[in-house]
């Protein structure tokens, strides 16, 4: 396993899917019930004909309830969300037994309709104390107790991620459900262009220790994180959620409202392999037109011709990335250092790109957000773990 | 102050011999008497006045409960109900099978230890701990005192008073129990006992067996010594004694890890890592 195509909103969304694995570019889908429903309806097919079809495709088909995206604010888009009927009489929400009880229920039903994992649902989580904490810790501990083989998920914004010893050993609780696999998001705020947001280094190097703790034991998944996601790889992740579209690449908030203003397309946007970046493609025009076989080795391949080749060509690259560093098997040093190495790598280009490139076409924040801060969390986490060698 | 004659009620409730006085002063007595001619242990609960008597009282029951409850050869063994004193009351007692040999207390003057013989210590307290774990019960409160070698070499758990069983956590409230020393932690002010803190207090008393000295000692700082078990990793073990095995060097740096996802998760996961008696 390595990539994992999130759910998206777009008619073409399953076909595009399908044609991904059988090219051997994705290796699975997360379905959302947001984003499909369950039963079929003009341009969207039920749930479970896009798990059979996942499935006949060679991939592996995860359901995932969502429910931390559900109870967050103003998450009112649930035309598709309410046909799943997750919810029971004591209603919605995580804060009582009877409600656990009730949702847990009825997502694993849903998900042994379709013949896919049994993944608990969870909260997002501000902090790994306090009442919501325990909310989340019960249900995880439910789902167990419903099926002790279930996968379990955790959802946390940056502050929740940030929260040091407090943070681990929450994770220290969880892990003792043994759950087989995780699946790990990071919660935005809000997501206001197509770049990752690592800055806050202290939460992300929590995430990634978290990985490091889980992946002992388990597999994890880290959702909606596409290029975001590599360094916890690094750190021992076997999979990433990603995608073509903003709602995919990152958990954004506003997938899930319904003043959403319409679907976010990148279609502009090429995916540089080499950097660990998607670019602009006028700064990726502006790249080829310093030498085609330059550009060529910095994107990875021949430049994408539209939008369909631009989907391949990205998850072509990114799980590549991925491969390479999952290729050092469980020793997380080999794969730390291969990261390692592609960033430094990645930062010497961007840094003779900028020189070469007016400042208008790609600026210095280009190489931060995409390397630079993906890196700075790697060797903080490496560090404190002994690992940056 | 109970101010009737406490040993004779003690005894009178019970229904043992004459008590001879074996650990006094504190809240907890204990007295060595025989019941139908057996040798066995009395141990008393002094409940104070004021608003911890309850809480001391449900302790002391609790133990009770759990001792009666689990069955293993390295848990010290109840032989009778817990039995109040007085109206109030003003003690709570039960008798437990006396256990020959030492605390470990009193034999931190013999360490270090052979390897061997540590590897007996992670054997036998981990057995006493997986039967509490299998019960979802935490000891909380491993210590030298905690746990005694018999005459025949077998260690054996005692004193889970500080237990909490996880599905009756409120009993305990936010209190946490603990050793300075033997701490682990998820002791520190805030934090939640797992069976992965008993697996780190059983690491605290291999390392300290090994190498004489503990891997995280407390030094009359309060607040410096939960920093330090908060951010802190205890050293590797062979860091301090060179020529421990690496097999059970990696046991208990394991057991140590600061994150309890890190370490053995329980102590039924931790005997599965062991070597056999024969083989160790």
């Amino acid at each position: 396993m390595s990539v994992l195509i999130q759910d998206g909103r777009r008619g073409g969304h399953l076909r595009w899917v399908t044609q991904a694995l059988a090219a051997g570019l994705a290796d699975g889908v997360i379905i959302s019930p947001f984003h499909t429903p369950r039963v079929s309806i003009p341009r969207h097919q039920a749930g479970a004909t896009v798990s059979a079809a996942v499935i006949a495709a060679g991939g592996e088909a995860v359901f995932d309830a969502s429910t931390h995206a559900r109870l967050l604010p103003g998450s009112d888009d649930v035309l598709h969300y309410d046909t799943w009927q997750l919810w029971g009489p004591s209603g919605i929400g995580l804060d009582s037994d009877a409600k656990r009880l009730e949702h847990l229920e009825r997502v694993f039903a849903r998900q042994r309709e379709m013949s896919v994992p049994t993944l608990a649902p969870t909260l997002t989580l501000e902090s790994p104390l306090g009442q919501a904490a325990d909310d989340a810790f019960r249900t995880a501990e439910l789902a167990r107790g419903l099926d002790p083989a279930c996968w379990q998920t955790l959802a946390g914004r940056r502050s929740f991620w940030r929260a040091g010893s407090d943070l681990d050993a929450y994770i220290g609780q969880l892990a003792s459900l043994r759950a087989p696999c995780w699946a790990l998001t990071v919660v935005n705020d809000i997501v206001v262009d197509n770049v990752p947001d690592l800055a806050d280094t202290e939460a992300f190097s929590g995430l990634l220790r978290t990985v490091h703790s889980l992946s002992q034991r388990a597999r994890v998944i880290i959702c909606h994180a596409d290029y975001a996601g590599v360094p916890a790889v690094a750190a021992g992740a076997s999979d990433i959620g990603a995608g073509w579209d903003r709602g995919m690449r990152f958990f954004d908030p506003r997938s899930f409202q319904l003043t959403t203003p319409g679907i976010q397309i990148p279609a502009s946007y090429v995916t540089q392999g080499r950097l660990g970046a998607v670019l602009r493609r006028d700064t990726g025009d502006a790249i080829a037109r310093l030498g085609d076989a330059f550009a060529t080795t910095l994107r990875g391949g021949p430049m994408p011709a539209d939008d369909t080749a631009e989907r391949s060509h990205h998850l072509r690259q990114l799980r590549d990335l991925v491969n390479a560093v999952s290729g050092h098997g469980v020793a997380r040093p080999g794969r730390i250092g291969e990261l390692r190495n592609f960033y430094e790598r990645s930062m010497a280009d961007f840094d003779s790109l900028l020189t070469r490139l007016p400042r208008t076409t790609l600026q210095e924040s280009s190489r931060m957000r995409w390397v630079e801060q993906p890196y700075r969390a790697l060797k903080a986490y490496a560090e404190a773990e002994g690992l940056w060698l | 102050m109970y101010d009737g004659d406490l040993q004779a009620d003690v005894q009178a409730a019970l229904g043992t011999s004459e008590l001879i006085p074996l650990i006094t002063g504190g809240q907890k007595l204990v007295f060595t008497t025989e019941l139908e001619g057996i040798p066995v242990v009395a141990k008393v609960i002094l409940v104070p006045e004021g608003p911890h008597a309850d809480e001391v009282l449900e302790r002391a029951r609790r133990e009770v409960e759990l001792l009666s409850t689990v069955e293993s050869e390295f848990v010290v063994r109840v032989l009778s109900e817990a039995v109040e004193i007085g109206d109030r009351p003003e003690a709570v007692c039960w008798v437990e099978e006396f256990l020959d040999g030492d605390d470990l207390r009193n034999l931190v003057g013999t360490f270090p230890w052979e390897p061997s013989e540590v590897w007996s210590l992670l054997r036998d307290v981990g057995a006493g701990l997986a039967a509490c774990h299998e019960l979802d019960v935490v000891h909380r409160d491993l210590s030298p005192g905690n746990v005694r070698r018999r005459a025949d070499g077998r260690f054996v758990v005692m004193d889970p008073g500080f237990a909490r069983h996880l599905t009756k956590a409120a009993l305990t409230g936010v209190y946490q129990p603990g050793t300075p020393g033997y701490m682990t932690p998820e002791h520190v002010p805030g934090g939640r006992p797992t069976p992965a803190s008993d697996v780190f207090g059983l690491g605290i008393l291999a390392f300290q067996a090994l190498t004489g000295a503990g891997p995280m000692p407390y030094r009359g700082d309060e607040a410096e010594y939960y920093r330090q078990l908060r951010n802190g990793q205890a050293p590797p073990v062979a860091s301090v004694r060179a020529d421990v095995p690496a097999d059970l060097a990696s046991v208990v740096d394991r057991c140590l890890q600061r994150q309890p996802a890190r370490r053995y998760l329980d102590a039924q996961e931790l005997l599965e890592s062991l070597p056999s008696a024969s083989d160790s």
